[in-house]
């Protein structure tokens, strides 16, 4: 198991946002978490990236315990992530945006003299093209339209070459053309890149084409986890969440 | 994956990165400089100016090295400091204190033990400080800095106290009458610095810290340890900061607890938001910028000095918050507005911003006429209405040609501010009357130059944008 | 024993003193969210404005009075106007472009007010009765300062409490300090109210600056010197909290009656230090709440 979350509970205050939480991802893995707003999703992501503190439980990478560990830690150690309301360097240029991250992956970032223009521009163009912004290289990263940042998005996150990509709501605000071409490029960049996957979503079109493993949250708690046939037939996730939409 | 079109289609320029290019130029400016500058006492003591001017660029060099080290932590690591001057101190002091109290110390020693002084002083410092955000750290570098400042005041057998520290001994070639000996040293040593710092800036030390100042919650998730990079941009302008300190010291062969106090600050914050943080010879042009109108106004009216300098800040703030040279504008970037709303708005912020430059424009050249001349002031406020009624009319009619986005009118506007400066000359108003119609200048490039707008020109746009809104 | 006290009653009034000043900055703060650089300008007008009142207007120390209930309203307009005229077109933007648009300001009316009043030290006398001094312990102490310095504080204080905690208006206030985009969206007027908050600030700095003037000098400058006073009071205190103002002030107040005493040449540094201590174990102050990320 690449990634093991284990009986993590996380509480604010008495206000208890998720509970007992247990996902496994092995390697190699496409696996997504669902659920209806507010049912924990992005707290679990945080949990896991190090940007919150879990009240109980444990969280495993690559069999070591990362419980407690500063997000620049876990990073290092080999997950990249994407955000949900898009995350970038606003001010900075589309380049610049990737640059930093592989930068910061190949421990150059302690670097002061030499131009930083002559390093790892390669790698940058690779990764601008893998995610399709070849082309706006020289833009100004906050002025692009939303799809566009959301393909910088994934850009920085695989700059960090990572071996768990956790991506969040990655196909938010898009039109299913745009839906459609996004979930193909992931895909295409996981398998290419035998990376494992792990992605929350609200689209289940989405999630019923690419997800090999479902996990359902509702309220906080599991509700249900399995293949995509299982968790469609599962008459409590029907109940809860699919019901009302099916 | 397609953006949905746009009514305004705005084709994107893609240019290949040439900035390979411009980075060895960028050296070559710095030998040229150099070369340039290294002569400008003769020429001056050649013309028959006043000896006072060498002594004024060369302070200016030594504020402009200390706002390009205070801007390190401001305008590219987005920390504001509040209590920078707190490194001047440490330098002029250590530096001072080497050469006065142990007889025989080599100077060089002492000049270099000036940045070694700040840097410790900043980790120290910095330690504390970086755990705190905005306003609080803020709040922190200032208490920390008059520490400093009581500190030496009060610690008389050591500093002197508020008498301060006089008669450091300093090599004789660096003294001489003309002061161009000193301007020299200064040159050189500070060109230096800020080169250094230039490689700092834009090496990938300096695009971490860029990052940091951008989102560092997302730096933190590409694996930067956000905390130890700020503390260690405190560092390197906590060491170029003493440097600076240090050369001040050289020129009075003395040091004084004010070196350190919370204005010198202050004045450092205000010349780089006066050039513009975002750029890295912005502060160099604001410290270039605020020496010159000090030494301006404070010969003739030094009463009002800090009111020019006031008014300065807040139509700066107001009109142009990236200063001179700020080319990125500090606006929200992150906006999902499709190409013709934002020329929309922004045009709509270019007309309402408009009317600042053109009211201070106004009372500036009405107020120091006035000064001049103040029997009068009758007669010049009477005219200065008149003015203020005619332009008024003007210029409100001149905006609404200007939303035909012909390009006449782009040209009309940026001619513009001739008539203003023509009244400025005709009226000997110190040069510092003429900094507001120059930022008036700067502030309408600005914005009817910046690329998008720049595109809207030229194309009789104005039914598209009209109905622009519900494009989204 | 007698001379504990006579310290502790020397701290007391000093802070005092700065609690007016500070008060202003703090409620500001916690419901603009702006750390207003023009408040220790605020005080400094209403010094000079009492000045003028008692010397030119009235000619006779007896105005102290009139003073005491026009100067602190002249100042609330004042304070209004550079509200409604500046702060207003800010409050969205960075708090650092508020911080230093306040600073524009002090500039600004630091040289106003050397332009209408000259540069000299200026002072006024305390209201007739009030001259002379008072045996306390064996100790004089100007009359001025118990009998009219440490109720108006108490005074203001508990004012201040019963306003905010018992009155409608002060909830609103107090609410807006929790959540200001909820009081918008609750039918409130926000810009209202916050012109109003802001005036309610300067009316407590002008009232400072009236209390304070006939204990000290009157001088262009003050402003700068009185602000930096007060940031240390808030920010011991925790910005935001007026309890924690109180607090703050009798903690400078103390700290300065007993530094004199005892260090008589580190008092000043002694609070600067216990200002970055504060700031480095508590930021949020001694009653402040929890520091939120923005600030």
């Amino acid at each position: 198991m690449l990634l093991r979350v284990e009986k993590v509970t996380k509480s604010f205050d008495g206000f208890v946002a998720v509970q007992d939480v247990e996902i496994t991802v092995a390697q190699g893995q496409m696996a997504c978490i669902i659920g209806p707003n507010g049912a924990g999703k992005s707290t679990i992501f945080n949990l896991i990236t190090g940007h919150l503190q879990p009240t109980r439980g444990k969280i495993f990478f690559r069999d070591q315990d990362i419980t407690g560990l500063p997000p620049y830690t876990i990073c290092q150690l080999g997950m990249g992530r994407s955000f949900q309301r898009t995350n970038i360097f606003p001010r900075l240029s589309v380049f610049d945006n990737v640059q930093v991250a592989v930068l910061a992956h190949r421990k150059k970032t302690l670097n002061f003299f030499t131009p930083s223009k002559k390093l790892v521009q390669d790698e940058t163009y690779a990764l601008l093209a893998q995610v399709g912004l070849a082309d706006e290289a020289q833009s100004i990263s906050g002025m692009l339209s939303y799809g566009f940042q959301k393909q910088l998005e994934l850009g920085i996150a695989l700059a960090s070459e990572p071996a768990l990509l956790l991506l969040d709501e990655p196909t938010a605000g898009m039109s299913p053309q745009e839906t459609a071409n996004a979930i193909a490029l992931i895909a295409k960049i996981v398998r290419e890149r035998g990376l494992t996957l792990l992605f929350t979503e609200h689209d289940m079109d989405v999630v019923f084409s690419i997800a090999e493993k479902i996990t359902v949250l509702h309220q906080g708690q599991v509700l249900a986890e399995g293949t995509a046939t299982e968790v469609r037939g599962n008459p409590e996730v029907q109940r809860v969440y699919l019901g009302e939409t099916a | 994956m397609n953006t949905p079109p746009t009514t305004l289609t705005v084709p994107r320029q893609v240019t290949v990165p040439t900035r390979t290019a411009r980075g060895d130029r960028t050296t070559w400016i710095f030998v040229a400089a150099l070369v340039l500058l290294f002569w400008v006492p003769e020429a001056i003591l050649y013309m028959g100016w006043a000896r006072f001017w060498i002594t004024l660029l060369a302070e200016v060099f030594i504020w402009g090295l200390f706002a390009v080290a205070f801007n390190l932590l401001m305008g590219y690591t987005g920390m504001i400091s509040f209590g920078q001057a707190a490194y001047l101190g440490i330098g002029g002091y250590t530096t001072g204190l080497l050469l006065k109290k142990i007889s025989g110390f080599p100077f060089a020693l002492g000049l270099i033990a000036a940045p070694v002084s700040g840097a410790l002083a900043a980790l120290i410092i910095g330690y504390f400080c970086i755990r705190l955000t905005h306003t609080y750290f803020a709040m922190l570098t200032l208490a920390f800095s008059m520490i400093v400042y009581y500190t030496a005041f009060k610690w008389y057998d050591f500093t002197g106290g508020d008498n301060g520290l006089i008669g450091i001994p300093v090599p004789a070639w660096v003294q001489d009458p003309t002061f161009a000996n000193y301007y020299k040293f200064v040159l050189v040593v500070t060109l230096v610095g800020v080169y250094l710092l230039w490689r700092i800036v834009n090496s990938p030390f300096g695009k971490t810290l860029t990052a940091i100042r951008e989102n560092p919650d997302r730096a933190g998730f590409v694996g930067i340890n956000v905390k130890r990079y700020q503390l260690y941009a405190f560092i390197v302008a906590g060491a170029f900061s003493a440097l600076a300190g240090a050369l001040f010291m050289i020129n009075e062969r003395s040091v004084y607890p004010e070196l350190a106090f919370w204005t010198r600050s202050t004045q450092v914050l205000l010349m780089s938001i006066l050039g513009g943080v975002y750029t890295f010879f912005g502060p160099i042009v604001g410290a270039f910028m605020l020496q010159l109108m000090d030494a301006d106004i404070t010969k003739d009216y030094p009463q009002i000095w800090q009111l020019f300098l006031g008014s300065m800040l807040v139509l700066i703030l107001y009109g142009l918050p990236g200063g001179i040279m700020g080319f990125i504008q500090a606006r929200d970037t992150a906006s999902t507005d499709d190409a013709a709303t934002r020329v929309r708005k922004a045009m709509g912020e270019f007309s309402r911003k408009f009317w600042y430059f053109f009211a201070a424009a106004l009372f500036f050249t009405a107020f120091f006429h006035i000064l001049q001349a103040p029997d009068t002031w009758k007669t010049t406020v009477l005219l200065t209405a008149a003015q203020a009624v005619v332009g008024v009319v003007l210029c409100t009619w001149m905006l609404r040609q200007l939303n035909t986005f012909t390009q006449l009118w782009r040209v009309v506007f940026l001619v513009f501010p001739l008539l203003p400066l023509a009244l400025h000359i005709a009226l000997h108003t110190p040069l510092s009357g003429l900094m507001i119609v120059v930022l008036w200048a700067v502030f309408i490039y600005n914005y009817l130059w910046q690329a998008e707008i720049r595109e809207a020109f030229g194309q009789p746009q104005h039914v598209a944008l009209d109905i622009a809104p519900e494009a989204q | 024993m007698s001379d504990f006290f006579v310290q502790f009653l020397n701290g007391v009034t000093i802070a005092m003193t700065i609690y007016l000043i500070a008060s202003g900055l703090s409620l500001v703060f916690g419901v603009l969210g702006v750390l207003n650089f023009a408040h220790g300008s605020l005080y400094m007008y209403g010094s000079f404005l009492l000045f003028t009142l008692m010397r030119s207007v009235f000619h006779s120390p007896s105005s102290f009075w009139i003073g005491l209930l026009v100067v602190p309203l002249l100042v609330a307009i004042l304070g209004a106007a550079l509200e409604m005229g500046f702060l207003r077109f800010v409050y969205k933007a960075d708090p650092l472009y508020q911080l230093l648009l306040t600073y524009g300001l002090v500039l600004i009316m630091s040289d106003v007010v050397k332009l209408i009043w000259g540069a000299e030290n200026q002072s006024v006398s305390r209201p007739p009765g009030f001259n002379g001094s008072v045996a306390i312990f064996g100790q004089l102490f100007p009359s001025y300062s118990i009998f009219i310095l440490l109720p108006c504080g108490i005074v203001t204080m508990i004012g201040l409490y019963v306003f905010l905690n018992r009155t409608r208006l002060g909830r609103i206030i107090r609410a807006a300090t929790q959540d200001r985009e909820m009081i918008g969206a609750l039918g409130i007027n926000v810009r209202l109210l916050y012109t109003g908050v802001f005036a309610l600030g300067a009316w407590l700095g002008g009232l400072g600056g009236v209390i304070a003037a006939p204990m000290g000098a009157i001088y262009p400058g003050m402003d700068l010197d009185i602000i930096i006073d007060a940031f240390i009071v808030v920010v011991i205190g925790g910005l935001g909290s007026l309890a924690g103002t109180v607090l703050g002030a009798l903690i400078f107040g103390l700290l300065r009656s007993f530094g004199i005493l005892f260090v008589p040449q580190f008092e000043t540094l002694f609070i600067f230090i216990l200002m970055a201590i504060v700031l480095v174990v508590r930021p949020q102050g001694l009653l402040g709440k929890h520091v939120t990320s923005g600030h």
